[in-house]
């Protein structure tokens, strides 16, 4: 009870348990010299050391080494679900989208790979925000028509078009859950 | 993927997050293998540097990536332990000063230790206050809006006195009417629980 | 609140007040009397607690009015004690006993957990500070903040990393600690003008007025210094 007391606040912090999960999404790398005992990185070969231009999939943990020095041993691009063309798609229709598919933890894991050495950091930087307010105003949009709702497996049967429970991100669940909370202990509160 | 590094670590903390927290029972194997992998990769590094190979860039990323799983070995590790902490820690404040079975039967002897110390900071910290007249933080987790309150008696309990001086037998499934204030400890200990809540007799 | 707030205090008189109306704590070992109603100083509380609810970090202790107002609720306690038990002024002082007491357990609650959640970051804070500065924690918080540390570390070590290879044993507070997100955004009431620094869009600073009796949404990081004071309110 103690500390569940405090203001929950999204800052970063190495016992989190959701850091640890979102960094271990994977992210198509490309090695750029012959990496002596690495050959255990491609499952599809048995050669003790990894071939210059071999595509690997590594955790962001393990990307973010091996991409990060001042001669790089691989080269990244980011994930399928974090490309220009899904980004669109989010962009178009945000609310739509079943964010768990493209996670588990696409916020968080987002959160990392803009800390990775690309290009495209930058971008998926940018569009974070303006997805989640969208996604977040059609929660509450649904959220507000349908107050009597009592568990969250009738919303998701009565949004129709709008924000499916099961197509959110974690963060949003807790978004979610934290406001409905609030609102109910507002409702408590004022009926008494 | 399979032989990356830093997977079973890895599975200790996805144990922890599927309970959300709760707390699972203590995964010793686990840790215990995390703990040899990171063995192996600290004597591969030691053996690599000792052949003094890192002379050649091909062989530094080896070095690196190894480097880089012993870290992330020691974060996964240190996490699931203090996440642990923090779920006991929490119990403190939700079930009071003795550790409920089902859960203590999760707990390693250290834990167990562990909440033992935490319970007697906080009891030495409660009782410094008001010039060492000591207040109890653990009462009082809600803002009182009612003075008295229909309770119900889950199990026998015998005489509970009331502040005033008078007591009321708690019997099992007898229902009485008493001092919220008062309530409070035998509803955390799930003694009594409560009916209904009263309006309080000054309404704003 | 009652008025019988203050009629209880002048009816009882409380533990070293130097007249009925107002309550004074006269410690020797203060270096001032400050005096106040109790209407202040529950007023006082009342701002601290809101205060410390809603500021992402732990802000400066109240003790001298805790501690005071800890002592006049026990008074309080005293002499509803005395009340008949028929007496219609039972339930309401009790209220107001038990509204005080909620008051300042949360506070000292909320504290309590932000000492535990970024116990690194202010032992760092703590070991650091200039002697002549004040800390953030009362002596007992310190010693609670030194305790739950020693507990955390020593299982930490004992479970951990005194089991892994020689050169990753070392506890780093450095990267354990957690710091509060001092860019969340609050609602701000300013009470005195004042003025804040901050980043315009070029990333240049620039000072920016705030008018006593605005209110706004900001980010803490820039209002953190104008809090303690009372300059402006979190709510």
């Amino acid at each position: 009870m103690s500390t569940k007391e405090l203001r929950k606040s999204f800052s970063p912090s190495y016992f989190a348990l959701e850091d640890i999960l979102a960094s271990q999404t994977r992210v198509p790398c490309k090695t750029e010299m012959n990496l002596a005992n690495c050959g255990f990185l491609d499952p599809s070969q048995e050669n003790k050391d990894l071939a210059a231009g071999t595509q690997v999939e590594l955790p962001i943990w393990a990307a973010r080494v091996m991409s990060k020095q001042k001669r790089a041993f691989v080269s990244l691009r980011m994930p399928k679900f974090y490309s220009e063309s899904y980004r669109e798609v989010l962009k178009a229709e945000p609310a739509v989208v079943d964010l768990n598919k493209m996670g588990p933890h696409y916020y968080q894991s987002a959160l990392q790979l803009c800390t990775l050495p690309s290009d495209e950091a930058d971008k998926i930087a940018e569009s974070l925000p303006d997805i989640l307010q969208k996604r977040v105003i059609a929660m509450a949009d649904s959220y507000s028509l349908h107050r009597s709702v009592k568990s969250t497996d009738d919303i998701s049967n009565q949004l129709g078009n709008s924000l499916k429970f099961h197509n959110m991100d974690p963060l949003e669940v807790e978004i979610f859950n934290n406001s409905k909370n609030a609102s109910e202990e507002l409702d408590d509160w004022l009926r008494s | 993927m399979s032989g990356m590094y830093g997977e079973i670590a890895l599975e200790l903390i996805k144990e922890l997050d599927r309970h959300k927290g709760k707390l699972p029972p203590f995964q010793e194997n686990e840790l215990r293998q995390a703990l040899d992998e990171m063995q192996i990769l600290f004597e591969q590094n030691q053996r690599d540097v000792s052949m003094n190979i890192p002379g050649n860039p091909e062989f530094l990323a080896a070095l690196h990536l190894r480097h880089a799983a012993l870290e992330r070995n020691k974060q996964c590790i240190l996490a699931y332990l203090y996440t642990r902490l923090k779920v006991i820690t929490d119990l403190r404040w939700d079930h009071g000063p003795v550790i409920p079975a089902e859960v203590r039967a999760n707990m390693t002897e250290q834990e167990v230790q562990f909440f033992a110390n935490y319970n007697k900071t906080l009891a030495n910290y409660m009782g410094s206050l008001g010039e060492n007249h000591g207040l109890d933080l653990t009462q009082d987790l809600k803002p009182p809006k009612t003075l008295m309150v229909e309770i119900r008696v889950l199990q026998d309990y015998g005489e509970f006195e009331l502040e005033d001086g008078t007591s009321v037998l708690l019997k099992k499934d007898s229902v009485h009417f008493l001092p919220m204030s008062q309530c409070e400890a035998l509803v955390q200990q799930k003694i009594v629980e409560v009916v209904q809540k009263q309006k309080s007799l000054h309404q704003k | 609140m009652a008025g019988q707030f203050e009629r209880m205090d002048t009816e009882n008189g409380t533990g070293g007040s130097a007249s009925p109306d107002t309550f004074g704590r006269s410690d020797e070992e203060a270096e001032e009397t400050v005096t106040m109603t109790p209407r202040e100083l529950l007023t006082k509380l009342h701002t601290a607690w809101m205060n410390e609810r809603l500021a992402p970090d732990l802000l400066p202790p109240q003790i001298e009015e805790i501690e005071c107002m800890l002592e006049l609720l026990r008074n309080m306690e005293v002499n509803t004690a005395k009340l008949e038990k028929k007496d219609i002024r039972l339930g309401v002082h009790k209220m107001e006993v038990d509204r005080i007491r909620y008051l300042i357990s949360s506070y000292l609650r909320i504290r309590l957990a932000k000492i535990q959640e970024y116990c690194w970051d202010l032992q760092t804070k703590e070991n650091t500070r200039n002697s002549q500065a004040p800390s953030l924690m009362s002596p007992e918080e310190q010693k609670f903040l030194k305790e739950y540390i020693e507990n955390l570390e020593s299982h930490l070590k004992n479970m951990g990393t005194q089991h892994m290879p020689r050169t990753m044993q070392a506890l780093q507070p450095q990267t354990m600690s957690t710091s509060s997100n001092l860019d969340s955004f609050l609602f701000l009431r300013v009470s005195q003008d004042s003025s804040i620094i901050v980043d315009d869009a070029d990333g240049r600073e620039e000072e920016v007025s705030l008018e006593a009796g605005s209110q706004h949404i900001i980010r803490y990081r820039p209002v953190a210094k104008l809090v303690p004071s009372g300059s402006v309110d979190l709510v």
